[in-house]
This record gives C-alpha cells, structure tokens and sequence, in this order.
C-alpha cells in the first residue's frame, strides 16, 4: 500500500478505523512478556547470533537485544523468536 | 515435533543469513535456529527440502551437515523391526479382549423340555443369548430372579458362569401329590365373623352363609356321619365378613414429589472399583438405578469397568393434590399391610381423624372379607 499519500493514511487511520500496521506496511511487532517475540510482515534476517538478532524491515531494522536467543520459526513473512530478550530497539534509515 | 520428517542441519561458514533468507522466500519452512559460534548454525528443516539446500548452498558459500532426524517418518523408520509385532501383539490382545466379553455358549440343564424352551425364550429377552454382549445382558442374579419370578414350574435356578459360557441349572417344583391318608381334620374359625361364601373341597359344612361364627366354631367338619366313625380331613375356603378397627397415619409429604416417567441414562468408566468418571455428568437429578457392567479378559475380570446409570428428574410439588383420594389409597395400602394381601375391603368408615401438619391420623371401622378357616386335628382319643 506503498502508492496511498501519506496524508490520507493518516486519515484513513485516524478516522477510517484501520489498523496502523496494514495502512503503513509496517511490520507488527508481539511479546508476551520478555520471552517471546513475534514478527510479522518482516523484510528478511540481517544478522543473529545468541545475543543479537537484527531483522529488516521496510524502512531500517529491528534489533532484538538479549539472552539465549533462538529463532523457533522462520517463514516468509513472520519471525518467531525465544529466549531472555532484554532490549528491542528501532533503527530507521530514513 | 512434527508428523513431517525433519532433519537437523548444521550450517558452516558463509554467508548464512542471505542463505537462510533465500529459503524462506522460496518457502521453506526453518525452525530453531540457533548460532553455535562465529561459523556454526544450527536449524531443523523439512527433510524434503534438502535436495533444495544442497542446491543453493553454493551461492552463498555454506557448508551443509545433516545430523539427526526426527518427526513420525524418521520415527518410524527407526522402529521398523520392532514396531509392527508390538502393534500385532497390542492388536491381538484387543481381540481376545473383544472376544472374552461375548457370550459363546448357553446350555440349559434339567426340567423339562417345555420349561427349557420357556427359560430359553426368556433368557434371549433378559440379552443372555449367544452372540451378544455380556455387558448389554442383566447381571446374574437379576436372570435368576427374573426366571424364578415369571416361569412357575420352576423352583430353582442356578447359573453358573464359566469364562464366556454359561450353565443354568434349573429344577421343576413337582406338583404336589394328593395325601390321601391325611389325618382327618375339622376347619375352624380364627376370627368372628358373618359367613360370606364357602368353597369347600372336602368334609362336611356345619355352617350356613350368613351365620355369625365365634372364633373357635367349627365350620367344617370331617365327621362325615353323626356318630363321628366316618373320619376325612377337611379342606376349604370359609369367606367371611369380619369387622376391624385399625389405626392409620398417612403421611403427604410423600407425595409432595412427582417422577418423571422417563429416566436419563448416562455411563461411567471406573477403575478399581473407585475412580469413577461420567464423561456427561448428571446434573441434579437423583440416582434411580446403577448397573455394573464388568469387563473381561479370558476368565479374568479387568479392574476397569462401566457402569450404567439411570437418573430421573425431580419435580417439585404437583400443584393440585388429590387428598381425599390420596389419602383413600394410603389406608387401602396401609389396610393390606396390616390384614394380608388377600383382603378385600367392602366397608370403611372413619370414627376419629386427627390432622396434623403434613400427617393425618385415622381410627378406622372396617369390614373385610377374608378366609377365616384355621385347621385342627380331630382328637380321636387313642
């Protein structure tokens, strides 16, 4: 949805009740507390080890910051990540 | 795990992220990915996409190592010599065990064919037939009473089970021979009371219907002539009013609850006779009836077994109560309990009632018909 202005998205999500996240192909980010963490609409994997697992999105990254960390399932377009997280921080280029 | 095989691949060197976000794209699916160090990757792939990674691994400049596989494919291959006895054993024990609780045999022993045939028809109904269930058929003594109960000419029944078949034994009450040399006997009365009938077999009947007889007064004598030389026994019914007064309590508050005629079955699992589960519980409606539904295994019973149960729906109060009528039916019930069973009660009448707040207390007069002969032996005076 790249080719909506942004001025009628933030229309559309302010008064058309849509979520944020399909209007601005943002990716959705879900924890359940800080052992679980799930991505959707990801742009692919940058780099991860144990403590650091950076995933890329539309406009930057996400930088998952933590303990034990271990990708419990890869697909297309949702990353499932397990382990202690400590930190997940946004990096975007623009 | 997986019902998909899966295998575990260790991935060395190169560029494992761009590998790693070429297979996604292609759709497959990667689990539990984990960076063992610097060079070292470990994750769980689809084994069908190996042919896949082996082809695509050069690009990115890995290496591929595949250690263990898991998922119910690889399972099974692992147990493929022992897996399909073990499944023949379980399945052959689930027959016998299907087998052991099917009746095989059924054999009638005494009495006469007649009788057989009447106990064999009745068997078939009561579900102990060849070929049923032993679950779907009453319990053994249910049988035995049920027979006792319906086929007269039978005086005893014996079942016994063996395994899957069964013996009954049962025995014909011989008809009573006629005693011929009885002693001779008069009839007399046990109670006063205006002779209604008379029914008399045998002897000589000293009274007339309508006479008022005391207790003790022969009715019937077995002195068939004056002298008395002449000496029978004497048999027979002498009916005859006899008046009473009974005090009755009827209580209402039995009456107070209605069944509904229809009752709900539900079944249970139990084990050792103690852990008991009803998969659909009963709610609050009141037990009526269980039956135990035991399980056998050649001549064993199993520890597991099920039981059925019956539940009826309580209703409260029937709104309008028929007293008078009921209460009819309570001294009718109660007045047979007192007299006997036979009584027939031709005339009552309430001389005192006393209510309280759910019973009411009755003093009666009451004409009954009853059979009031009594046998006594002629005193020959030898």
């Amino acid at each position: 949805m790249k080719h909506i202005p942004s001025k009628f998205s933030r229309w559309l999500t302010n008064y058309g009740m849509l979520p944020k996240d399909v209007i601005y192909d943002y990716p959705r980010v879900t924890m359940i507390g800080n052992i679980h963490l799930y991505i959707e609409n990801h742009k692919g994997l940058l780099s991860f080890d144990e403590t650091t697992i950076t995933v890329k999105q539309d406009q930057g990254k996400i930088i998952i910051q933590g303990k034990q960390l271990v990708i419990k399932n890869l697909l297309a377009e949702e990353i499932v990540i397990e382990g202690v997280i400590d930190n997940v921080s946004w990096e975007s280029s623009t | 795990m997986s019902y998909r095989g899966n295998v575990e691949v260790v991935v060395k060197g190169g560029q494992v992220e761009s590998f790693l976000n070429n297979l996604i794209e292609d759709g497959v699916k990667v689990e539990q990915i984990k960076r063992i160090d610097d060079q070292i990757v470990k994750m769980n792939v689809d084994y069908l996409a190996i042919p896949y990674l082996k082809a695509t691994r050069k690009q990115y400049g890995c290496k591929l190592k595949f250690n263990d596989r898991s998922g119910i494919p690889t399972m099974y291959s692992k147990r493929k010599k022992w897996l399909p006895p073990l499944i023949g054993v379980v399945l052959s024990f689930l027959f016998i065990l299907l087998l052991s609780n099917v009746v095989w045999n059924i054999t009638v022993e005494g009495g006469s064919p007649e009788t057989r045939y009447e106990v064999n028809q009745l068997l078939d109904t009561l579900g102990l037939k060849e070929g049923n269930w032993v679950q779907n058929m009453e319990d053994i003594s249910t049988i035995e009473r049920e027979i006792m109960n319906s086929i007269d000419e039978v005086s005893y029944v014996g079942i016994s089970k063996s395994g899957s078949s069964y013996n009954i034994l049962i025995e014909e009450s011989e008809t009573m021979e006629q005693n011929v040399n009885r002693d001779p006997t008069n009839l007399v009365a046990s109670k006063a009371g205006t002779v209604d009938s008379m029914f008399i077999v045998n002897g000589r009947p000293v009274v007339q219907i309508n006479d008022f007889v005391e207790k003790g007064d022969v009715l019937v004598t077995g002195e068939l002539d004056e002298d008395g030389e002449v000496l029978t026994y004497a048999e027979g019914e002498v009916i005859a009013e006899v008046w009473y007064e009974v005090n009755v309590e009827v209580d209402f508050s039995q009456y107070l609850l209605a069944l509904t005629p229809d009752a709900t079955k539900r079944y249970s699992v139990s084990l050792f006779n103690s852990f008991e589960w009803m998969p659909r519980g009963a709610g609050d409606r009141r037990l009526l009836l269980s039956q135990d539904r035991p399980i056998y295994f050649l001549n064993w019973e199993l520890p597991i077994s099920f039981h059925e149960h019956y539940f009826y729906t309580e209703e409260e109060a029937i709104s309008e109560v028929d007293l008078d009528n009921h209460i009819h039916q309570a001294v009718e019930e109660q007045l047979k309990r007192q007299l006997g069973q036979s009584v027939d009660v031709t005339y009552q009448k309430v001389l005192h009632e006393e209510r309280y707040s759910d019973k009411v207390k009755l003093e009666m007069f009451v004409k009954v018909l009853e059979d009031i002969t009594e046998e006594q032996i002629i005193d020959q005076g030898d």
